[in-house]
């Protein structure tokens, strides 16, 4: 007598198998997102509610790992002894204006510029009106865009500590772009509150 | 690859590493933690035997093959010691670019730390085997995996980690693990001695089945050990 279910899969089978649960998967994800797109063409709330939550905000991986850090301890470890903060992490101007969305600020010529608050570097490049810039997202769910840097050895992805050298002037002119909740701040309305 | 697997505390560490945003440290630690397992590995392949499977956790991995409890000693040893070694080699090369002395250091530190299941607590019987038969080298190298567990997991009470409390309960099931296994392991390890003839220098004089040694040839009670072990074996 034989037992079909203790006979062994061919490998052949197993292959079949697993290239079905895949495509039935993706069949799956395209399925949701059809009955997604629906709802959000029919409602016009749930519509709103899409482009605010889902589309419009990201996940601050600084503010996560801040309080991961304050119960958990530390995922990978880290010497403590070696951050040590360089530098006083408020910035030295003379004068301050508006420009594009932020703000130009006038500083001494090869001017070395402190990291304002801890986070993540999220983008570094080149941006027209800005020169390269370096974006921080920080641990207190704020976006800080420094403009105009040159001498940098930040890499993308990197954890910058408060007071840490971020980088040095091309120039005299420093740009600022501090974005809260969607919206840009100026510098001193952020330092104050 | 096929042989490694992700255990799933390491997928768990993995998503923490993501959600908190460590992108640029993953894969240097990663690799480190990966060429200290190729390293047991080679040496393995390299004295013949064959590869079961690599599973890797936050702080180390275990590289697992299919060799006889018989092993010699020092065929052992050096595969064990051949992991550090290795990392000690990839160290070297990485850190010109890339930070990862303190993932290093503490890599390394913890896998030489006197607990079974990890590499220390595995040399540690291995040089406890020279002096002592099988089950004393295994109960005192039990009884200090304890003692340093406990140490550590004060320690870890201090300076609270989530990862490493886990690695900490995990440690602690393998060790109760082998430990009720133990007996299941001396009879196998007896009956590899009575299937497959094994050549040995040294010549030990005992007196009770439980005070077999490692890497040495017995007489128990004056009586050859084949015709021992054949008593026992044979029904």
């Amino acid at each position: 007598m034989k037992y079909k279910c203790l006979e062994k899969l061919k490998p052949k089978e197993i292959k079949k198998g697993k290239v079905l649960k895949f495509i039935n998967k993706c069949l799956m994800a395209i399925l949701l997102g059809i009955i997604t797109l629906i709802v959000m063409e029919y409602s016009p709330k749930f519509k709103t509610f899409m482009n605010e939550e889902v589309l419009g905000k990201n996940i601050s991986f600084g503010f996560i790992g801040k309080i991961y850090n304050k119960y958990f301890g530390e995922v990978l470890p880290t010497d403590n002894k070696k951050v040590v903060t360089v530098f006083n992490e408020k910035l030295e101007y003379t004068n301050i204006e508006k420009y594009l969305d932020g703000e130009k600020l006038t500083v001494s010529d090869n001017y070395l510029v402190p990291v304002i608050n801890s986070g993540i570097v999220v983008f570094v490049g080149e941006k027209e009106g800005l020169g390269k810039i370096i974006t921080v997202e920080q641990e207190d769910k704020v976006t800080v865009t420094y403009g105009n840097i040159k001498n940098t050895d930040i890499k993308l992805y990197d954890y910058v500590t408060r007071g840490k050298f971020l980088g040095e002037i091309d120039g005299n002119t420093l740009y600022l772009l501090i974005n809260k909740d969607n919206n840009y701040i100026g510098y001193e309305t952020y330092i104050s509150g | 690859m096929k042989h490694i697997y992700l255990d799933k505390l390491f997928i768990f560490f993995l998503l923490i590493i993501i959600f908190t945003g460590n992108f640029n440290y993953f894969f240097p630690y990663f690799f480190l933690l990966l060429i200290h397992e190729i390293g047991h590995a080679t040496m393995g392949i390299i004295f013949g035997y064959k590869l079961d499977k690599i599973t890797l956790y936050p702080y180390g991995g275990v590289t697992s093959f299919n060799y006889p409890l018989n092993i010699p000693l020092m065929k052992e040893l050096l595969i064990l010691i051949m992991g550090p070694i290795f990392q000690i080699v990839g160290y070297l090369i990485l850190k010109n670019y890339y930070d990862i002395k303190i993932y290093h250091y503490t890599l390394l530190i913890f896998n030489l730390l006197p607990i079974y299941p990890l590499d220390g607590g595995k040399i540690l019987n291995i040089m406890l085997g020279y002096t002592y038969n099988y089950l004393k080298s295994f109960y005192i190298t039990y009884v200090i995996s304890i003692i340093f567990l406990i140490i550590l997991f004060i320690y870890n009470i201090n300076h609270f980690n989530l990862n490493l409390l886990l690695m900490i309960i995990l440690m602690f099931k393998k060790l109760i693990d082998t430990y009720k296994k133990r007996f299941l392991y001396y009879h196998k390890f007896l009956l590899e001695r009575y299937l497959y003839n094994y050549n040995y220098h040294k010549i030990k004089l005992i007196d009770n089945k439980n005070n077999f040694y490692r890497d040495r040839y017995h007489y128990i009670n004056y009586q050859k050990e084949k015709d021992y072990l054949k008593k026992i074996f044979d029904i």
